[in-house]
């Protein structure tokens, strides 16, 4: 079997079947349609699951903060009797320090769930420090592909360390050039480990924020009637 | 020498120029897709040679040994004085807030 770029790619569809164990082909409508609620719905998890997975996981319920001073200084500028109360959702509280940790949280259950041994997720941010961390809890190998390098051989900073952080989890991580390519040798990581694709697009990366909206909505209707969340 | 088992880096190149893929700026066209990873060198060698390694995954990864005792030399820049002077307005107009 030839790992040229071009036989990897044309295996796209049948590496990425096997490492996440779901066939988009079924959720296309004609043209460019494609189901995503119906897509959502097959992945067996109701948003009550999703909460209960995260905060087995030390992920979500993360303190809402209200910054009275910071609503003092907006009140300056604004006309009288106008100027919100600002409010912060500290998502640096979940475990690995971002709001990602809400996804990885249950691409990890996932693949522990289908009994793979391992992980891939081609990211240079916080969703592979998010992934790594929650890899190391479940016992799930890791490893990380990064888009990293300039041709000089120079790192950007804050991917390097995020790779810093990735590698303290116990993660691998496999810093590329810059290029698209990058998606090629995801997939012949995917094939040649046979891991799960813990990517941040599948359904169950996707389920995963959702907990965040809801949080914010049913914390701030405890407080205000009107609401402006950004 | 570098001894087997230390963490290592090594260097490879994952797509040469021409089998990169068909749809890149000319500048990325023009130079090769490379790949760089740590793990534990599984015999003794010296920079510069083809090595294997062991990484955290359990992988073994061939390449070009390009550094040992492995160490993170990034930083988070230079000062960037806007900052500072948007820091003083913030504060020289937050002074009168009770």
């Amino acid at each position: 079997m030839s790992n040229s770029y071009q036989s990897v790619m044309a295996r796209k569809a049948e590496i990425m079947k096997e490492a996440l164990k779901l066939d988009y082909d079924l959720y296309e409508d004609e043209g460019i349609g494609f189901n995503y609620e119906k897509m959502m719905e097959d992945s067996g998890f109701t948003l009550e699951d999703v909460k209960k997975i995260q905060l087995a996981n030390n992920v979500g319920k993360t303190p809402l903060i209200e910054l009275p001073r910071l609503s003092m200084y907006a009140r300056k500028f604004s006309k009288d009797g106008y100027g919100a109360r600002i409010f912060l959702k500290d998502e640096a509280a979940n475990i690995s320090g971002s709001f990602k940790a809400r996804r990885a949280a249950m691409s990890i259950y996932q693949a522990k769930k289908l009994g793979f041994k391992g992980v891939v997720a081609a990211t240079s941010g916080n969703y592979g420090a998010a992934v790594a961390a929650l890899a190391a809890r479940a016992g799930l190998k890791c490893i990380i592909v990064q888009e990293c390098y300039d041709s000089n051989g120079i790192g950007q900073p804050e991917i390097i360390e995020k790779a810093r952080a990735c590698e303290a989890y116990g993660a691998e991580v496999i810093q590329l050039s810059v290029g698209p390519e990058l998606f090629y040798e995801f997939l012949k990581i995917l094939e040649e480990t046979k891991y799960f694709n813990a990517s941040l697009y599948s359904p169950y990366g996707v389920m995963g924020i959702e907990t965040l909206g809801y949080e914010i909505a049913t914390e701030m209707m405890e407080k205000e009637k009107n609401i402006q969340i950004c | 020498m570098v001894k087997k088992n230390t963490l290592v880096q090594i260097y490879k190149v994952v797509l040469d120029r021409k089998n990169r893929s068909e749809n890149l700026p000319i500048d990325t066209k023009g130079v090769p897709f490379e790949m760089r990873v740590k793990g534990r060198l599984q015999e003794a060698s010296n920079l510069g040679d083809t090595v294997q390694i062991i990484t955290a995954s359990n992988r073994i990864e061939s390449g070009i040994l390009i550094a040992d005792q492995v160490f993170y030399t990034h930083s988070f820049g230079h000062y960037v004085e806007v900052l500072e002077d948007i820091k003083q307005i913030i504060l020289s107009e937050t002074e009168d807030l009770k």
